[in-house]
């Protein structure tokens, strides 16, 4: 039941992607949600989408495991699509029944809630299967490192991430053979409403915490019986190097970003930007 | 009615580039009332096999019948599996109410049982791992020691009176006196419900004492099944495969190539002790 569940899995290939500095990729994807953000018109949604293909291809990460993000919005993506279809009321009025309305503005707005949401989960993916979740929270820490100014606790954030990305394989692992054990002794877990469900969770749920709180014990135990005692003077097996092709990635980034924001503010008008990228097909509107 | 087990095969996530055989081909029966042995080294698919028995796991291929029941079918399931009662190896994965009595009444109450009957089968459950009622039963199953808590966990399945008990490794982690304490309830159960065991274990010499047919597995295929006698004098052939024979039959073979002209098919301690004190008590006659 848990099998698809990819948040955090690491897709161990070579490639460009997969040699980018962690901080270069985290900068770029913070950068990538910025423009997934700052399009405001249908067509040129289409640079990012193409963008995110480019990225894909970049990784070798196959295509349709990157689509696996999308899988557990399976329910909430139509959802989100037809309320938006219905609700928003702008642009011309196409069809009308009773308190349902489908325009312009609520097909325009639907698409764009769905089309926004999958960039991002994908996106998002595509640095969990490119980047392991040692280097990530590595990379995460030192980004954050300049904030320990202000007393922000940068190692201390990286060690509980790096520690809880560690563990979901094995909760999810143990959830699994807690739930056998369970339905060995006849717990009903599928029958009943939803409140029935809720409680058939409970003889799941509690070993399940049990041990997890005895597990952190253990754990902080061996992690102090091998003298660890924070960020303090703790030094690096791999110390993070910047290369030429973090700088070019990052520029890559940037120039989208420009190229976005440019033709937005020069072609504000939807028609005159399909126009631009259908003119760019050679196809005469 | 026997368990009988087909021409069982299971692969893990199948049809994925992780593809992995766990079981091929795997067939057998457990009789009523029979103790069935499993060996193997770990990762051959020992797990794997004995979560078929109640239908935790579904075969890829081939079939498991409990009674009769199909667990390939979706409705005979549920049935088949009241009737196998499954002990893991580790009881941190099964306990969970306030109490003690509470937990052992899980199983009982979701078979449905009227409450005086659960009542009955906590106290006869509580007996036979040797849990004090009065001390116990009040008392939560996070305070209890590890091995009252593996008592604790044994008695959630045996209050379900399962007519076969499947055991996971259910001595490991246990010193000797605890280990023997075990297998002794286990002998107990039998006794008393007259179920049938099926038992995993590391520990050839509990093994050897206890079953009355042993299954070797090896890389997901049975290697070899048949009595105790018969698995157990063949010390060479287990130890070739990395599995360690029981203490007798190890000293038996030591004993044969020093020399000393012991018969074979010795592997319970008793017989070795049976065999070494004729060979003293002939040479003495001479």
């Amino acid at each position: 039941m848990f099998k698809d569940i990819t948040l955090g899995q690491y897709f161990p290939v070579d490639s460009v992607a997969h040699r980018l500095d962690p901080r270069t990729k985290l900068i770029i994807l913070i950068m990538y949600i910025t423009a997934v953000f700052i399009v405001k018109d249908i067509w040129l949604f289409g640079v990012v989408i193409a963008f995110m293909l480019f990225m894909t291809a970049m990784s070798r990460v196959p295509f349709s495991y990157v689509m696996k993000a999308i899988k557990p919005m399976r329910i909430i993506l139509p959802l989100m699509f037809i309320l938006n279809l219905f609700m928003v009321k702008t642009g011309t009025v196409l069809f009308s029944w009773k308190f349902i309305t489908v325009s312009t503005g609520g097909i325009k707005q639907a698409l764009f809630i769905v089309l926004r949401l999958v960039a991002l989960v994908t996106g998002a993916s595509l640095l969990t299967l490119t980047t392991t979740p040692v280097s990530l929270t590595e990379g995460l820490e030192k980004l954050l490192a300049p904030l320990k100014i202000i007393k922000f606790p940068a190692h201390e954030l990286a060690m509980m991430m790096t520690i809880a990305l560690r563990f979901i394989p094995t909760l999810l692992e143990e959830a699994d053979k807690i739930m056998k054990a369970q339905l060995a002794r006849g717990a009903d877990l599928e029958s009943g409403n939803i409140f029935k469900k809720t409680k058939a969770m409970v003889p799941i749920l509690i070993p399940l915490f049990v041990n997890s709180f005895r597990r952190a014990e253990e754990l902080a135990l061996a992690m102090e019986s091998r003298c660890y005692h924070g960020g303090e003077g703790r030094t690096k097996l791999k110390v993070l190097k910047f290369h030429l092709r973090d700088l070019w990635a990052v520029l890559i980034m940037a120039a989208l970003i420009a190229l976005i924001v440019v033709l937005q503010s020069t072609l504000s008008i939807d028609s005159a930007i399909a126009t631009f990228i259908l003119g760019l097909f050679g196809i005469e509107r | 009615m026997p368990i009988i087990v087909e021409n069982l095969t299971y692969t893990y996530q199948a049809g994925s580039v992780n593809a992995f055989t766990a079981l091929k081909d795997v067939s057998f029966t457990v009789n009523d009332g029979e103790f069935v042995g499993i060996i193997g080294h770990t990762g051959c698919g020992k797990s794997t096999l004995i979560q078929q028995l109640n239908g935790l796991m579904l075969p890829s291929k081939g079939r498991v019948t409990v009674d009769g029941f199909d667990m390939n079918d979706k409705k005979q399931r549920p049935k088949g599996r009241a009737l196998v009662g499954m002990v893991f190896q580790y009881p941190d994965y099964q306990l969970f109410d306030e109490t003690v009595y509470k937990d052992i009444s899980f199983g009982p109450r979701n078979m449905k049982l009227p409450e005086e009957e659960i009542a009955r089968r906590i106290r006869e459950a509580m007996r036979l791992v040797g849990l004090d009622e009065k001390e116990f039963s009040d008392k939560s199953p996070f305070e209890l020691s590890g091995g009252e808590k593996r008592r604790t966990a044994l008695a959630g399945i045996i209050a379900m009176y399962p007519k076969y008990l499947v055991l996971d490794e259910p001595m490991a982690g246990l010193d000797p006196s605890g280990r023997k304490a075990v297998l002794e309830m286990i002998e107990g159960f039998r006794k008393t419900l007259g179920c049938a065991v099926v038992m995993v274990s590391h520990s050839m010499d509990d093994i050897a004492r206890s079953a009355d047919k042993v299954i070797v597995l090896r890389d997901g295929t049975i290697y070899k099944s048949g009595t105790p006698a018969e698995i157990f004098s063949e010390a060479d052939e287990l130890n070739e495969m990395g599995l360690e024979p029981p203490f007798a039959a190890r000293v038996a073979s030591r004993l044969r190539k020093n020399g000393v002209p012991l018969p074979g098919g010795i592997y319970t301690n008793e017989a070795l002790a049976d065999a070494l004190s004729h060979i003293k008590g002939g040479s003495a006659d001479v």
